[in-house]
């Protein structure tokens, strides 16, 4: 028995056993799978299921892809993913399923988009002990100061915060610019001065 | 002298390949000082599986060690649930870069179900099938959600509780680290009670050992974890083992 399991957005809409021949898939209601989706075309695609199982590209306007990659007609292997407007197919054929390997139904990382350039930040001690030295900012948290006082740098995608901290042993918060933070996270610019624990240290962003 | 916000705690864990499967692609870890603990459940073609779920254990915790060191811990204020929730997106990232650039790695996830214990409440935070469960007063309940094809059709009501037990479905998951650039993560604070005992498992003990036999084992070693951890690992193999089997026990004194 073969399968196909329907998700929309990550949310798995029906599941179809492939029971015939051939089965359509577009937006018409004359289709064995109707998709209510903009991006469908009437007729857009069809599953050929006989010894193996193909799909197949039926001219649609937008196309067909295959675990990312846009195809006319290809034959279809457990776990493969077919995205057809903005649904996807999970292909399952029992035959093959292995009961105890896990399956995941989500659309596979996308090799072809551009990767983002990694924006690379440091701070640098400017005035202190360890004047000259630099710490890198590449996990989503890092520590400055001392048990006397200390600030956090958060990552969040490509922005960077000073984290609010309150309470405690700390007295006095640590000073962005000169001005004591308060209960908000301050998102950090490039040349942005950070007092803690007695040093004083920039922020900066490598483009 | 600032108070120790993290509460005292006794854990035990345990993995094991399981009856059927030649290697372990599951990862544990925790660190007691801190009140951090994490399970990962890998999946991916050769020895994939196994890099991602270690991948997934050790950015959390590094993602979270100058955070949870005890002068900041103890000390600050801080909304620990987005903490848990970036380190969680960090270590997605991290499996995502490595799978980009070691070939052999394409394809691999894996689940993660973590515990941070701080103060009176504990965080927790989950992608994918692994599971947390809490016994406490004599009761057991499931208090992470799965991220499965099951566990979607019956909260849309398609499926029933009982039929999902039977379903031949249950190894396909909807959410996972390491397969996309984006990757939500369920991330819910409790309050934590004296005596409480935390259970955190993959699901190489749910897919084999119903939730009563958690729970009659549970109330059987509840006074040592180490057993317990034991028993559990034991139970999953006597109704077949066929998948790795991992579990962690957390009680609160």
């Amino acid at each position: 028995m073969a399968r196909l399991i329907i998700t929309h957005q990550g949310t798995v809409i029906k599941e179809y056993d492939l029971s015939k021949e051939k089965v359509t898939v577009g937006r018409k209601p004359s289709n064995d799978i109707i998709l209510d989706d903009p991006t469908v075309s009437g007729l857009h695609a069809a599953f050929l299921h006989m010894q193996h199982t193909y799909v197949e590209d039926m001219k649609s306007t937008n196309g067909i892809k295959l675990n990312g990659k846009t195809i006319n007609k290809r034959q279809l292997s457990h776990g493969d993913l077919v995205q057809i407007g903005q649904h996807e197919f999970k292909f399952i054929d029992d035959a093959v399923q292995d009961f105890e390997s896990t399956v995941v139904i989500a659309p596979p990382t996308q090799e072809f988009k551009e990767t983002k350039k990694p924006i690379k930040a440091s701070v640098m001690i400017t005035q202190g002990p360890k004047q000259g030295e630099s710490i890198i900012l590449n996990k989503p948290y890092t520590k400055l100061g001392s048990a006397s006082q200390v600030a956090v740098i958060a990552r969040r995608g490509e922005s960077y915060y000073l984290m609010p901290m309150t309470g405690g042993a700390q007295g006095e918060s640590p000073k962005l610019n000169g001005k004591q933070i308060g209960a908000e996270s301050m998102l950090l610019g490039h040349a942005d001065l950070i007092d803690v624990a007695g040093t004083q240290l920039k922020f900066i962003i490598e483009e | 002298m600032t108070k120790n916000k993290t509460p005292q705690l006794e854990i035990h864990g345990l993995t094991d390949e399981g009856l059927v499967r030649d290697h372990n692609e599951d990862y544990i870890s925790w660190v007691a000082k801190s009140g951090l603990v994490i399970l990962a459940d890998g999946m991916g073609g050769h020895n994939a599986g196994e890099v991602a779920s270690e991948l997934a254990v050790t950015c959390i915790t590094d993602a979270l060690e100058e955070v949870l060191s005890p002068d900041i811990k103890d000390t600050c204020e801080m909304d620990f649930e987005e903490v848990v929730h970036e380190a969680v997106v960090y270590a997605n990232d991290e499996i995502n870069l490595h799978s980009k650039t070691h070939p052999e790695c394409t394809g691999m996830g894996t689940t993660v179900v973590m515990a941070l214990f701080h103060s009176d409440s504990v965080i927790l935070a989950n992608v994918g099938d692994s599971r947390i469960y809490r016994f406490r007063k004599g009761e057991l309940q499931q208090v992470t959600s799965d991220h499965s094809l099951v566990q979607e059709m019956i909260d849309n009501g398609y499926m029933s509780e009982d039929e999902a037990q039977n379903s031949t479905n249950r190894n396909l998951i909807t959410r996972a680290l390491g397969i996309a650039e984006e990757v939500k993560v369920d991330v819910a604070r409790h309050a934590i009670e004296k005596d409480d005992i935390y259970l955190l498992c993959s699901d190489g003990l749910s897919d084999m050992v119903t939730d009563d036999l958690i729970f009659s084992s549970l109330v059987k070693t509840r006074q040592n974890l180490e057993r317990g951890a034991e028993d559990l690992v034991a139970l999953a193999k006597d109704h077949g083992g066929h998948d790795n089997v991992s579990v962690i026990l957390v009680a609160c004194k």
